[in-house]
């Protein structure tokens, strides 16, 4: 091998190390997903108000049958749940409200899905509501959230493999005077 | 001082964009920046007037979808990582003030000895109108634009919504901007005033573009000076640099008139990998690396997060509760202003323990936030990520209707709002993020190696910053897909 390819494999080998530890981390992460329970059928009141939805935050199981009371605690809201074919408006003083889904808008009192597929969706306002509408949002965790969980292990895999790396080569150093 | 690049054979891999004919001919037309200008100046007071006379419905008055929506995207999503300060280039806040300065909107008024004054002020070899004093040294600094940022950053539930108050801000910067122009050299209120021009002088150490010198000799050799003190065939540095000079990307406008000042045509536009630049020259910048990072993590849990509470204290225009909003302001404050910073401090603290030798806190210190660059640049295009594929339904509409009126103009005024492929949003936030660690990390190593004594010492800087910056990325994926 040349005196310059050794010092290119050289220069490569740390960063190209770096890089499998994050990917492993990753995928460690990723296969892990944190503790699931068993999936279960929920029942949740969802209601909307200028400018939040309460609960929040919804965690639910993958496989989950989630079924959904939507209100609205003042003005005309919409419900739209990303990443689901889920769109409602919500009127205030009214149990029933438009569900759009399937291509369909219904009248419905409450609207029932399977949480089919982990991770983090947010339900958002689809009707202006006020100054705040566009940042009006909640959060569905459909458990086991693995991106969340890949990418903590990948963000702490890079730290540690950066330091490790660094540390070995100065120590390295050191030793050779 | 920053280690930016110390010699022309630091730019391996850079390439030098002007050796094409055609970029080198487009970089040399001179009426391109202003007539991009007058276009975007004539688009602004369009706006101004839509802000102040349409729907005071934000998400359909056209001065909030285009400015908070497009306009923002479009900066922080492509503009800042890819030219930096590009944008200065063709803003339209400073050119009313620029062009009564120069008196000129295209040409360029040289200081001959034949060339009648008409009551000009001689600056380098151009003349200009207005008083043209020098910016004061000791405001000669980022503490106003930071200061400034953070006034905004206070009021933004109010910016962001309501188009009366977006217009009033930008209508007041413009005013501003012509009022300096007059009163102070060249773009004294870009360099020191404009609280955008603050973070994308910043975050321009990031960027793929940067003009600089191709042969430092030739500069040597170069008597006039004309890239910093102007000629016949353009003015001098309006940001008051020595291009001749730069290492660093900070403050260039990217205007190009050095580029076509140059009598040897030694200045160029180099792309170059990104990240390219590290290290901060001072506290100023310090703080405003800081200050950045900790509002774009502070705007990611106000505005993207499920917390209704913090909207409410925000939405000073619905309460107007201003006990609520102060508390809130204070809190804000005592995030973004005191605790981050206060963190990096304990960090450099513990740095400058662990590496003795005589390290200075502020050496340590200005080695740690060099890190909150990368980083906070991250959690802003981040934070945008949201606005394009959730928001981005409003830009289509507005158009037909920008002061949402009930009017049509192109048939997309009743498009329904749908977001785009939003379940992906997740992933590419993360991935954001992720590499924004990973430079942060690298930037983080190189200023504490550059002033460190040697490298065991270097790593003992570096450790602390290390895990704050883990801390800090961990927050925003939590934030983000947690």
């Amino acid at each position: 091998m040349s005196k310059w390819s050794a010092v290119a494999v050289h220069r490569l080998v740390p960063p190209v190390v770096l890089a499998t530890a994050v990917v492993l981390a990753a995928s460690a992460g990723w296969l892990w997903g944190g503790p699931v329970g068993p999936a279960v059928q929920r029942s949740i009141d969802v209601t909307a108000r200028s400018f939040a939805f309460e609960p929040a935050v919804l965690r639910v199981n993958e496989g989950d049958r989630v079924t959904l009371h939507l209100r609205s605690a003042d003005v005309v809201h919409g419900f739209h749940l990303d990443g689901h074919d889920i769109d409602a408006t919500v009127y205030p003083l009214r149990r029933e409200f438009t569900l759009r889904s399937g291509g369909k808008e219904t009248l419905a009192a409450s609207v029932t899905f399977v949480a089919s597929r982990a991770g983090k969706y947010r339900y958002r306002c689809s009707v202006t509501c006020g100054a705040m509408h566009p940042f009006m949002v909640g959060e569905l965790i459909v458990e086991p959230n693995r991106l969340w969980s890949s990418t903590a292990a990948a963000a702490l895999a890079m730290t540690s493999g950066a330091l490790f790396l660094l540390g070995r080569n100065a120590a390295g150093r050191h030793a050779r005077g | 001082m920053p280690a930016a690049e110390s010699a022309t054979s630091a730019r391996a891999g850079w390439v030098d964009l002007l050796d094409r004919p055609w970029l080198a001919w487009i970089a040399g037309r001179r009426e391109l920046p202003p007539a991009a200008g007058l276009l975007l100046l004539a688009t602004l007071a369009g706006l101004l007037l839509v802000g102040v006379w349409g729907t005071a419905v934000g998400n359909r008055n056209a001065a909030i979808v285009l400015v908070w929506i497009l306009w923002w995207v479009l900066l922080m999503g492509v503009a800042v990582p890819v030219a930096g300060r590009g944008w200065c280039a063709v803003c339209p806040l400073p050119l009313p003030g620029e062009w009564l300065q120069r008196r000129s909107i295209f040409s360029v008024r040289h200081a001959g000895s034949d060339t009648p004054r008409e009551g000009l002020t001689r600056v380098g070899h151009n003349l200009y109108a207005g008083a043209n004093r020098r910016w004061p040294s000791s405001l000669s600094n980022l503490w106003l634009q930071t200061a400034g940022f953070l006034l905004l950053a206070t009021f933004s539930a109010l910016l962001l919504t309501d188009p009366f108050t977006t217009a009033i801000a930008i209508g007041g910067l413009l005013a501003l901007a012509t009022v300096v122009a007059l009163v102070f050299r060249q773009r004294a209120f870009c360099r020191y005033l404009c609280p955008v021009s603050g973070f994308l002088g910043l975050y321009a150490s990031t960027s793929l573009l940067a003009v600089r010198c191709r042969d430092e000799s030739r500069c040597g050799d170069c008597r006039d000076k004309a890239c910093t003190a102007g000629n016949e065939q353009a003015w001098g540095c309006p940001w008051m640099e020595r291009p001749n000079r730069m290492t660093r990307s900070n403050a260039c406008g990217l205007c190009l008139e050095c580029v076509r000042a140059c009598p040897t045509d030694n200045m160029t536009v180099f792309l170059r990998p990104p990240f390219a630049e590290h290290g901060l020259a001072g506290w100023d910048e310090a703080a405003k690396a800081v200050l950045m990072l900790s509002l774009g993590i502070a705007y990611t849990a106000i505005y993207l997060g499920p917390w209704g509470g913090l909207k409410d204290a925000a939405n000073i225009a619905s309460h107007r509760d201003w006990s609520r909003f102060l508390h809130y302001a204070a809190g804000l404050w005592g995030f973004a202003a005191v605790a981050v910073p206060a963190s990096f401090l304990l960090v450099a603290a513990w740095a400058r323990h662990r590496a003795g030798r005589g390290m200075s806190l502020k050496a340590c210190a200005l080695a740690a936030a060099s890190a909150a660059v990368p980083l906070g640049l991250a959690a802003w295009i981040a934070f945008s990520v949201p606005l394009a594929f959730v928001n981005g339904a409003y830009v289509v509409a507005v158009v037909s209707d920008p002061l949402g009126k009930g009017w049509d103009l192109f048939g997309t005024a009743a498009l329904p709002w749908s977001p785009i492929k939003p379940e992906w949003m997740g992933a590419l936030q993360a991935a954001v993020v992720l590499g924004g660690q990973a430079a942060a990390l690298r930037a983080a190593w190189h200023a504490a190696f550059a002033a460190g004594a040697d490298r065991r010492a270097a790593l003992a800087m570096f450790r602390p910053t290390a895990w704050l910056v883990t801390a800090l990325s961990l927050l925003l994926l939590w934030l983000h897909v947690g």
